[in-house]
């Protein structure tokens, strides 16, 4: 008997977690409210899982004690049944993991955040934060750009977002009709807000998420306009399975994204951004 | 210093057979290790095709199961494992378990599941000093091993050479088969003879060397490398449902010369060329692993080398870059 009251720490195993909230946000996206009250950073991730069905790693879109907040999208087996839940319903859970948003580190700095599509999602994480501790950022700007716009996110918080912070919203394709409808936003890709914006780089941090080629675009407006390496701060996307540095999956040139990442400064990782 | 002559290794095996599940390399169509009910069955003659990483890190491995809304570990980590004893390893062998204990057992978190098969695991290790064929290369390699029993073949028997205090009490428990010698081994008894060298295991200012392109446009993508690796461990996790309604998850291996390896919900692979999968199993083994670990993985058994489909030789691949690089 001794043996069996030997508690063995499993860090596969996840915990059961009630579904609070469903929320549709676009035809292929939705957010999870959920009973999961872990301490975390902006920018860590979860792995969320459904009994037979697997594992997806998702990246936490909120920053409170009380619940968190998962943005999701419908991209394959796992999301997909995700999206099938409703309040009180359960799913399983493990994490934080990763290194998120280096937040402590950029006191005191002014914060452009760029996001493309469901890579806003850590970064309302840090909007959040940056809300419980205003007093230590300066001026905070969102650029935030979405295909169209059935694909806007987080519709119930951008007015409150617009209250507090510099919001310039970009839509890819915007069409005629719909121009009363799309929360003020600009036509075009987020890059292209980017470019036209007054920013510069005195102390100034860049923290960016989204589609490989939106990043790689915007880091060239950013670098035309001074930006340097060091300066940017990104979320990278990688398969995972045990989100601890064990399956090797996740591997970008020696780093792990689920331990070392998955926030890398830019110049950690520019020149293997492919691998 | 002890030794045993090769009758009464026969006899001393069956017997720690009654007690324990002993693993060792077997010849069939393959010769892999395998648990075995008698001394006959083994084969000392070849280094194995397989290495011996699947006992510990057991593909299908049950991470948990899921029934009425309950999450259930498996028996493996809840009931008492019978001893094992992994015999017949070889230098390589035995070097490639020390890589996955940093991997599974040091690097926090610890992994359960190795750590349950490997902590009533025996390791005996073999040594012959022609031991592999024209492919090894563990010569070029730190072979940092760790066992309980070493044995050393010689004409007649074998220098058992005791690893660990969990080896000597083996020693004691069958000392009847086993005399004292007071032979003292020399350096030279405990080399393995190579005929090829990795000249330096520095690889980090070749990347970019053009010979890679060369190297990896041969490379069929089989993922045999992976397979037949000791030290390759990365693993995926299956989820299956079982006839009973029980869900299951399970744990395999996973080769990072697959494109699967890298593909993300939504269809997109990174890493998706072949030349960038290629270098990634060499670097990972030589560089990756020793930038996290101050240990290179790989070590140098040549399997990935020797059942090539397309005898890719990376070693005289890297020596000639590493040329290059001197010049």
């Amino acid at each position: 008997m001794k043996q069996a009251s030997v508690k063995v720490l499993n860090p596969y195993m996840p915990s059961k977690v009630k579904v609070l909230e469903f929320f549709r946000e676009s035809p292929d996206n939705f957010s999870l409210t959920v009973g999961f009250k872990k301490e975390h950073e902006p920018g860590q991730f979860v792995m969320v899982s459904l009994p037979g069905i697997g594992e997806a790693a998702i990246s936490i879109a909120s920053y409170s004690n009380k619940s968190m907040k998962l943005n999701i999208r419908e991209v394959g087996s796992v999301t997909d049944n995700l999206a099938k839940l409703r309040k009180g319903d359960s799913i399983f859970m493990r994490g934080p993991y990763g290194r998120g948003y280096p937040m402590k580190e950029l006191e005191g700095k002014n914060i452009l955040m760029i996001g493309g599509g469901c890579g806003v999602a850590p970064l309302k994480g840090v909007v959040e934060y940056i809300a419980t501790n205003r007093k230590k950022y300066g001026d905070i700007t969102l650029f935030f750009g979405y295909r169209s716009v059935q694909d806007v996110l987080f519709t119930r918080e951008i007015d409150s977002w617009k209250k507090h912070y510099k919001v310039m919203l970009s839509i890819d394709k915007v069409q005629k009709n719909e121009r009363e409808s799309c929360y003020d936003a600009t036509p075009g890709f987020v890059t292209e807000n980017v470019e036209r914006a007054n920013i510069t780089p005195a102390n100034t941090v860049v923290l960016m998420c989204g589609p490989p080629k939106m990043m790689e675009l915007t880091m060239q407006a950013l670098q035309k306009k001074g930006f340097q390496s060091d300066q940017l701060f990104v979320s990278t996307e990688r398969l995972m399975q045990c989100a601890f540095g064990k399956c090797g999956h996740c591997m970008i040139k020696g780093k792990y994204v689920c331990t070392d990442g998955p926030v890398f400064r830019w110049d950690e990782i520019e020149a293997y951004k492919n691998d | 210093m002890h030794a045993i002559n090769f009758e009464s290794f026969g006899k001393f095996v069956n017997e720690l057979a009654e007690s324990a599940d002993v693993f060792g390399p077997v010849k069939g169509k393959v010769t892999s290790f395998e648990k075995i009910k008698d001394a006959s069955e083994l084969n000392f003659d070849v280094l194995t095709e397989y290495g011996a990483k699947g006992i510990l890190l057991k593909p299908g491995e049950l991470m948990y199961s899921y029934k009425n809304d309950m999450i259930i570990a498996p028996e493996l980590l809840t009931a008492k494992q019978k001893n094992k004893v992994l015999l017949g390893l070889r230098m390589c062998d035995l070097a490639a378990i020390k890589k996955h204990d940093i991997v599974f057992k040091k690097q926090a978190p610890e992994d359960p599941y190795y750590a349950k098969r490997r902590d009533n695991t025996l390791l005996f290790g073999y040594h012959q000093k022609q031991c592999g064929d024209e492919w090894c290369f563990c010569q070029s390699i730190d072979l940092d091993v760790s066992f309980d029993l070493m044995f050393y073949k010689r004409s007649d028997h074998y220098l058992v050479e005791i690893g660990s205090e969990e080896g000597k009490k083996v020693i004691d428990k069958f000392k009847k088969y086993f005399d004292e010698s007071d032979y003292v081994m020399t350096a030279d008894d405990k080399r393995i003879d190579n005929q090829i060298k990795l000249d330096e295991k520095d690889i980090s200012k070749i990347y970019e060397n053009h010979e890679w392109q060369k190297l990896s446009d041969a490379c069929i993508s089989c993922g045999a490398c992976n397979v037949l690796c000791p030290t390759c461990y990365c693993f995926e996790f299956r989820d299956n449902i079982k006839p009973d309604g029980t869900f299951e998850k399970t744990r395999e291996f996973s080769e990072c010369q697959l494109s699967s390896f890298t593909k993300v919900a939504g269809g997109h692979k990174f890493r998706d060329k072949k030349l960038d999968k290629f270098k990634h199993r060499i670097y990972h083994q030589l560089q990756y692993f020793k930038e996290k670990t101050g240990k290179t993985l790989c070590v140098g058994c040549g399997r990935c080398i020797r059942h090539c489909p397309e005898r890719i030789d990376f070693v005289s691949g890297i020596n000639k870059m590493n040329a290059e690089v001197k010049q």
